[in-house]
């Protein structure tokens, strides 16, 4: 696994290793929203109902490998 | 100052819990070793407590959110090119003096030099730079009256934002002088805290956050690494434990109890250590708590100096006295 410094933090880039870099931070963030607003929003949903249920998720159902 | 805070119950739980934090972390460990990363990672590892971290991204406000992202895609200028010519530096004291004018000019709220230090690194890190500029942001006292709620996770972010700004603009300012330079904020492979302390910025306080004079603990801390000489500002004491031993404002308003009245022994250091499986799942439900941060006697605004020297005043009298 590449961390957020390894991934997109360039000493020194060319024009192209610069745009790459925006083109795959771009991917990285869109990912990242959709994630949010889909599956986030399956969860949120859930938490809502848990909260006012008083029945705890389990992060594990929620969230798989 | 009891609010309404989160319910300490709360509406999630793991169904097998993760390997403890507090292990993690080395509590009562001995020997000196580095720190792992655990929470708020950088994505170079899967974490033990990674399905956490990614509920806890999920269940943030729509506005923390997109502050986050927003954020992320301006640190892709934490580095970048590098000036051919490098400017040659005479005087250390006068580069450093003109380094941290510059940050306070970009918005920085304080700055302090350290050398790079192993201390900073996370397990497996290299130190690839020779010195830090560590830089302060204050958060707003008002907005973080709010905290556990959405108003003050957005003002962290919001801070964060504006920190990572600042850290950008210095980076970029030292790279075109012809120096390496990488700005480092959230999400980074750099623990801040030590740097902060070994920058002359501040103190560890029991609530396991820096304690500066100028803002508490109410505020963001980011770090710029470089390889332009400069000047070294040593550690200073403003008696932080001198409050801390005897206050009881965070252990009391700490909703899970995380907080300890002593400190422990973490990876052979004696220091102040906050309860990380009781702390993180509230933080969790609690869009980024803050409370600790909030009631400490030193996020008071305008207070950590006299606070300090009040505080220094009466150690040496109490010093004085045991002489006598």
């Amino acid at each position: 696994m590449k961390s957020f410094e390894e991934q997109f933090y360039i000493e020194n880039p060319t024009r192209f290793e610069a745009l790459k870099r925006d083109l795959l931070l771009l991917l990285w963030l869109f990912r990242r929203a959709i994630m949010w607003a889909g599956k986030g929003l399956i969860i949120r949903l859930a938490y809502k109902k848990a909260k006012n249920t008083g029945k705890p998720l389990v992060i594990e159902d929620l969230i798989k490998d | 100052m009891k609010k309404n805070f989160p319910s300490p119950e709360l509406p999630f739980a793991y169904r097998d819990q993760p390997l403890s934090g507090n292990i993690i972390n080395g509590l009562g460990e001995t020997n000196k070793r580095a720190a792992t990363q655990i929470f708020h990672g950088s994505g170079a590892r899967e974490l033990e407590w990674s399905k956490l971290e990614l509920f806890f991204g999920l269940i943030n406000p729509f506005k923390v959110s997109w502050l986050n992202l927003v954020n992320r895609w301006m640190l892709r200028d934490a580095d970048g090119r590098i000036a051919k010519r490098k400017r040659k530096i005479t005087s250390h004291a006068d580069i450093t003096a003109e380094i941290k004018d510059l940050a306070l000019s970009f918005g920085a709220g304080s700055v302090g030099t350290s050398p790079m230090i192993k201390e900073a690194l996370y397990k497996g890190g290299e130190i690839n730079y020779a010195n830090a500029i560590v830089i302060l942001y204050p958060m707003d006292s008002d907005e973080m009256q709010h905290v556990t709620t959405a108003r003050a996770g957005t003002e962290t972010m919001r801070a964060y934002m504006e920190i990572s700004r600042t850290a950008i603009e210095l980076s970029k300012k030292i790279r075109a002088m012809g120096w390496r330079a990488r700005a480092y904020c959230e999400g980074a492979d750099l623990l801040h805290i030590p740097l902060a302390i070994n920058a002359g910025l501040g103190q560890l306080g029991k609530h396991g956050s820096l304690i500066c004079r100028e803002f508490g603990s109410s505020m963001r801390i980011a770090t710029i690494l470089t390889d332009l000489p400069l000047d070294h500002d040593k550690p200073i004491d403003i008696a932080v434990d001198d409050l801390c031993i005897g206050c009881r404002r965070c252990t009391i308003d700490c909703p899970v109890d995380a907080i300890s009245d002593e400190k422990h022994m973490v990876r052979g250091d004696d220091k102040w250590y906050v309860d990380f499986d009781k702390c993180v799942p509230y933080f969790t439900e609690a869009v980024g708590c803050g409370i600790c941060i909030e009631v400490c006697p030193w996020s008071k605004p305008d207070r950590g100096f006299s606070l300090s020297e009040k505080l220094l005043k009466k150690r040496e009298k109490n010093k004085l006295k045991e002489l006598k």
